[in-house]
Order: C-alpha cells, then structure tokens, then sequence
C-alpha cells in the first residue's frame, strides 16, 4: 500500500514562531516584488504615451519619471527586506536553539538534584540564558529594522496615491490621449493599493509574533 | 535513565540507557562514556530527546568541561542528532566522527566543537591510560561507519552491529543466545545492506581480543556469546530485509 498523507491544509496560525513568520514575509515580498515590476511597466507605458502626446501632455511627463522612480524603489526596498527577514530569521532560530538548550540544561540540572555537580550545569544554564537574551535583543533590533523598512514601502504607496490623482488632473489636458493616461494611473492606484494591503498584512504578522 | 558500569580498572567504561523517561515513539539507544583521569569520552551520545537525561547522567560522573572527546559511529540522528545541544555543554571537545559524513553531520549544528574526521582506514585516540581504536565497520550499516575497539578493556563498541529491538526495561546483557537471535534478525537483515562489508569485518574482529561487544541498541554480548554473534553473522545473509510488496513499485 503507498502510504497517503491524509492531513489537510491548515491555514497559518495567527500567531507563529518569529523565525516563521519573518521567512513568511520575506515569502509575501516577492507578490510585492511583481507588482512593483508592473508599476514599472506601467511607467514606460505612461512615457510612451507622453512622448507621442507630445506638448499636450508636458506637464504629465515629470509624473512618469515619479512613477518610474517609485517602482525601482520599491524594487529596492523589497530587496533589502529580502535580506533583512532572512537575516532576522536566522538570528530568531539561534534564539531559539538557545532557549531549547536551556530548557534541557535546566531539565538536567533538575534531574541531577543535590549532586554536587549540579552548580556547574546552573552556571551553564545561566550562561546560555544570556545569550538568549542577547540573541531576543538582536531579534528585536532587527525586527524593527525590517518594520521601518515596510513603513518606507508602505511610505511609497502613500506617495503614489497622490501621484495617480495628478495623473488623472494632467489627463483631462491631453485630449484624445485622456483615457489612456486614466488608464495608466488606475493601474499605478490599483498596484499600490495591493501593495499596501500585502505590507498591512507583513506588519500585522510581525507584530503578532513579536508578542 | 539507567547506568552500568561495564568496566572499572584504572578507567572506567559506563553505559547509559534504557530510559524511562524517553518520549513514546522513540528508539532505546544505549550511550557510552570513557571517563580515564581528567578526560572523558562520550560514544554515540544519542539524539536530541535524550540530551537533557544524558546530561544529567554524564555530569554526575565529570563536569561537562571535561568531556573533551566525542565520538560519532556514523550520521544517524539517534546517533549524534544532540550535537548542537553538546556543542553548548562542552564547546572545547573534538568530535571524532566518519570524514564522510562531516557536511552531513555539521547540519545538527557544530559551531564550537572541532571535527575531527576519521578517515576510511580509521585511527586511534590515546586517553591517560586507554587507547581507543577506530575499527572500520563501513555499510555496516551506513556508508561510512566505526566501530570502537578498547585493548586493554577488551571492549567493542560495535554501533548498530549486534542491535537487537527489545520491549522496554530488558535486561543490559545477553542470556540465552538462541533466543536473543529472534530479535536481531529483521534489524541485521534489513538494516545491513553488504555480505561482503559483513564478512569482511567478521574476518578482521575475529581477530580481535573481545570480552564485551557493547552495541548501540539492546543487550550487550559478553564472553563465549561474542563469538557466538560473529557466527550467527557471519552466515546471515543481508540485505534481504523486504518484503515481496515492498518491491512492487519497483
Ligand atoms: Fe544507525
Ligand atoms: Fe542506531
């Protein structure tokens, strides 16, 4: 008989191991990392279509080179995010194999009782206690640079709201090439408004396994 | 957990195994310490589970900064798998452990301890008074593989050769051979993939001076049922451990 697993998908629990939960985000940024590309492309798009504009959409072509820049930032940044979880990450699982370690010291020096030997294994515990302490505190730190490191996307996004609301004034001045610049900015509003609800959802599951 | 000592002249040979304590579902292993003078020595010192009860067990004979060997039969995690837990307890040890499997093994986590590849050939450590030889005992049953040989105790560590799957509590040595064999046939059979690894090391202990063959698993074998378990091994044939319906997916 082929043994079949027969456990079903669980969704991920609310609150997970912080070495997860970091590996999720980092996880998470790549749908980020895709949408950004499509800002990107979105910008080319709206430069192609300024450049054929010609006059009449001058003054939307300095927002193009805005939304150019807002893409490869957040390319960026998420890169950087990248890095920044998995280095976290790593950081969280040290933590972790510390603190398993001094469980089990602590349970051997319990099983040990009065034996005279016993001092030696507090002293090891105790030692393997700071550096789990050492260990939380790099965790904490680190977590708090990744946490500004989202806020700064999350910063972009807000950036681009503003941006894709110019579009749409600019657009009204370019005639025949209005709807296309519509187009171009509602793609631009949509990307970043699923950009920010994948960071609301990075934040939320940080915060949660920081706890 | 439970302790023997096995040997007691000028050092002494102890063994740990047979706990209670161990959660369900999890192979008994029987772990070895050398304590000779100031240096002790830990054989196969098991796996994760098992570390908090060996601690305690080693601790009440050294102090973990004197445990300054270690050694590892082969890769497999009730062998070794508590090696980023006595990479904590005793940072200055070295582990002597198959060259073969030292990027496998560092995944159990090596940071502090030094590995000390054995090579092929194998090798010896020289204690204050013991001498430890590192006897070849390769596909027996892994890839790369030792077994421990002490002269002058007359002791063979022998790994997983001579391991016998037994209910809970049984006793620490071998009392009647034939009955004992009904325990070990699947585990050798199965387990063991080479006659030809299997004859060639029976050839080479034969040879050796044994007074106690102490496997990784079950009861140890004393005197005459030594050679007893050479030649019951010997005309075992291996690698036969499957069933029929296992190969259909072949
Ligand atoms: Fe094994
Ligand atoms: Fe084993």
């Amino acid at each position: 008989m082929v043994h079949v697993c027969q456990k079903s998908m669980k969704p991920y629990p609310q609150e997970q191991a912080f070495f997860v939960s970091s590996s999720v985000v980092a996880g998470r940024l790549l749908t980020v990392m895709q949408i950004a590309k499509e800002i990107s492309l979105a910008a080319k798009n709206a430069k192609a279509i300024a450049e054929r504009a010609g006059e009449k959409a001058n003054s939307f072509k300095p927002i193009t080179d805005f939304i150019d820049e807002m893409g490869r930032e957040t390319i960026k940044l998420v890169e950087e995010i990248n890095d920044q979880a998995l280095s976290v990450s790593r950081s969280a699982v040290e933590e972790l194999r510390c603190s398993d370690a001094c469980d089990r010291f602590a349970q051997a020096a319990e099983l040990l009782g009065d034996h005279k030997r016993a001092n030696s294994l507090h002293e090891q515990v105790e030692h393997i206690k700071q550096d789990a302490q050492s260990q939380q505190k790099e965790v904490r730190k680190q977590a708090n640079v990744l946490l500004d490191l989202l806020d700064r996307i999350w910063s972009c996004m807000r950036a681009s709201g503003v941006i894709s609301t110019r579009s749409r004034v600019e657009a009204v001045s370019a005639d025949e090439y209005q709807d296309s610049l519509n187009v171009v900015a509602e793609t631009i509003e949509k990307a970043s408004e699923r950009i920010k609800a994948i960071i609301r959802d990075c934040e939320r599951t940080i915060h949660l396994s920081l706890k | 957990m439970k302790e023997t000592i096995i040997y007691d002249e000028g050092y002494q040979w102890i063994m740990f195994g047979r706990d209670p304590e161990k959660p369900e579902g999890i192979i008994d292993t029987n772990q070895f310490m050398i304590k000779d003078g100031s240096r002790s020595v830990l054989l196969d010192p098991g796996g994760v589970e098992i570390f908090s009860s060996m601690l305690a067990c080693v601790t009440r004979h050294a102090d973990p900064s004197e445990i300054t060997d270690i050694f590892a039969s082969h890769q497999d995690p009730d062998i070794i798998s508590s090696l980023g837990l006595w990479d904590k307890a005793t940072p200055h040890a070295k582990l002597h452990a198959p060259w073969l499997w030292e990027g496998f093994i560092r995944h159990f986590g090596c940071n502090n301890i030094q590995y000390c590849g054995i090579a092929d050939e194998g090798g010896e450590i020289e204690l204050s008074h013991a001498r430890l030889q590192f006897i070849p005992a390769h596909y027996l049953h892994s890839s790369g593989n030792f077994n421990i040989y002490d002269p002058k105790a007359k002791i063979l560590m022998s790994g997983d050769i001579g391991a016998a799957l037994e209910p809970e509590g049984a006793p620490m040595f071998v009392e009647d051979f034939d009955e004992h064999v009904q325990k070990m046939t699947l585990f050798h059979q199965r387990w063991m993939p080479s006659n030809r690894a299997k004859n060639d090391w029976v050839r080479r202990v034969r040879k050796l001076d044994i007074d106690i063959m102490a496997p990784q698993h079950g009861r140890l074998f004393k005197g005459d049922d030594v050679k007893r378990f050479l030649d019951w091994f010997e005309a075992l044939e291996v690698g036969t451990g499957l069933k029929d319906s296992a190969r259909s997916y072949a």
